[in-house]
C-alpha cells in the first residue's frame, strides 16, 4: 500500500501542470459523465429521486431494506394502494410507503394524502412534522414501478461507514490520474 | 553528441541515479504493464523533440481544456444550480444537452487535431510542425515510433524498436540508448523536410 503510494506521489510530481490538468480534466469528465446519466433519468421520469434504496422494513414483506425502487412521476393522480416516495419538509430522507387515503377537490387542484407501512402499526402521522396531518403533491416524489432486490445494500453499507466512501473514491481518484493510457 | 550510451554500457550500473539533471530516470514497477511501457517512452520522446527545438503547441491543449471544462461546469451548475427540481426542468435539459455537444466536440477535435499523437508541435524550420506518435501491438515488444508533418502526411518518418531494449530488468528504462534512438528519428525527418524544402524551391 505504501509502495503505491510513493510511486503515485512521484508520477504526479513528473507531470507538468498542463499535464496534470489534462489528467483532472479526464476524472472530472469521468465523474461527470455518471452524473448527466442520472440526470436525465431525472428528466425522463420527473422524479428528483428516480433510484432510491428502502432503508428500513417498514414494508414488508412487499420491499426490504437494501431493496432499489425505480420511481416514476408521471401526470396520473395519486390513487390509494399505490406505492409512492415523499419528503417531509426540512427531510432529507425519503420515505416509501403505500398511500391509504386520498382527499381531493373537485376541481382537481389540491389533495390530502395520508400514507402508511405496511408492516407499521400505525399510520404516517406519527412521521409527519408537528401539525401536519396530510402530505400534498409537492411533497410525493414518485410513485414505484420497479425493484431490484437487495442491491442496494452497497449504498447502505457505504452510509453506515463513510471512511469507505472516502477510501474507495480516492482510490478510483488516484488510478484515474496515473493513468497513462489516454 | 556524446549522450548515446549503447545498452550494454548502461547494463553495468543501473543503480546510478539521473547522469542527467533533473528528473529521475523512469523506474517501472511492474514490466509487463503494456500502458506503462508505452507511457514511459512516449514521455521520454515527447522531451527528446522539444528539446530538439520543437514547440508544443500549446493552443491544441488548450482548447480540449476549454471544451472540457465548460463540460464540467455545465455539470455542476446541473447539480449545483438554482431552482428545486422538477421547477428547474428545462435548465437540467438545457446542462444535459450542453454536456454533449461539449464533449462531442472536444471528441472530433482531439480526433481530427491530435488523431493518435501524444504530442503537436508548432511550425519549426519551415515545415508547420510536426505530430509524433507510436504505436504499440498489443501483445507483441515491437514499438514503432512515427514522425508525420502536420500539413503533409505524406511526410512521415518511422522507427522500429524492440522494447526490451531499452528496460533493465530491475524496472529501469534505459534512457540514454532510447534517446539517441528518438534523436536519430527527429534528424531524420529534419533532413528530409530540408530535403524536400529544398526541392520546392528550384
Amino acid at each position: 500500500m505504501m509502495e503505491f503510494i510513493t510511486e503515485t506521489y512521484k508520477e504526479l510530481k513528473r507531470m507538468n501542470v498542463r499535464q496534470f490538468l489534462g489528467q483532472a480534466l479526464q476524472l472530472g469528465l469521468i465523474v461527470t459523465s455518471a452524473l448527466m446519466i442520472w440526470k436525465s433519468l431525472m428528466l425522463v421520469t420527473g422524479s428528483e429521486s428516480p433510484v432510491v434504496v428502502v432503508l428500513s422494513g417498514s414494508m414488508e414483506p412487499g420491499f426490504y431494506r437494501g431493496d432499489i425502487l425505480f420511481l416514476n412521476m408521471g401526470k396520473a393522480p395519486i390513487r390509494t394502494g399505490e406505492v409512492v416516495v415523499f419528503n417531509l419538509d426540512g427531510r432529507d430522507i425519503p420515505i416509501v410507503h403505500r398511500v391509504i387515503k386520498v382527499h381531493e377537490r373537485r376541481n382537481g387542484t389540491h389533495i390530502d394524502v395520508l400514507t402508511k407501512g405496511d408492516n407499521n402499526f400505525g399510520d404516517d402521522r406519527a412521521l409527519y412534522n408537528k401539525g401536519q396531518d396530510w402530505l400534498h403533491q409537492h411533497h410525493i416524489m414518485g410513485r414505484a414501478v420497479g425493484f431490484l432486490p437487495k442491491v442496494g445494500m452497497v449504498t447502505i453499507i457505504m452510509n453506515d461507514y463513510p471512511y469507505l466512501k472516502y477510501a474507495l473514491i480516492g482510490v478510483l481518484g488516484l488510478l484515474v490520474l496515473t493513468n497513462k493510457d489516454a | 553528441m556524446g549522450r548515446a550510451k549503447p545498452a550494454a554500457a548502461k547494463a553495468a550500473s543501473p543503480a546510478k541515479p539521473a547522469e542527467e539533471d533533473a528528473p529521475e530516470p523512469i523506474k517501472l514497477t511492474n514490466l509487463y504493464d503494456a500502458g506503462a511501457l508505452k507511457g514511459a517512452l512516449d514521455e521520454v520522446a515527447r522531451e527528446v523533440v522539444l528539446d530538439a527545438g520543437f514547440n508544443e503547441d500549446v493552443m491544441v491543449s488548450n482548447i480540449k481544456l476549454l471544451l472540457g471544462f465548460t463540460a464540467i461546469g455545465s455539470g455542476l451548475l446541473a447539480q449545483f444550480g438554482p431552482g428545486k427540481f422538477p421547477a428547474n426542468w428545462w435548465m437540467v435539459f438545457g446542462c444535459v444537452v450542453a454536456y454533449l455537444v461539449l464533449t462531442t466536440l472536444l471528441n472530433l477535435y482531439s480526433w481530427k487535431v491530435e488523431g493518435e499523437a501524444f504530442l503537436v508541435t508548432r511550425p519549426f524550420r519551415g515545415g508547420k510542425g510536426v505530430r509524433v506518435s507510436s504505436r504499440m501491438g498489443r501483445w507483441s515488444d515491437e514499438f514503432t515510433l512515427v514522425i508525420t508533418d502536420r500539413e503533409d502526411p505524406s511526410l512521415e518518418v518511422t522507427s522500429q524498436h524492440a522494447i526490451p531494449e531499452f528496460f533493465h530488468s530491475n524496472g529501469y528504462m534505459a534512457d540514454g540508448a532510447w534517446r539517441a534512438a528518438v534523436e536519430k528519428l527527429t534528424s531524420s525527418y529534419l533532413e528530409r523536410l530540408a530535403a524536400r524544402r529544398g526541392k520546392k524551391d528550384d
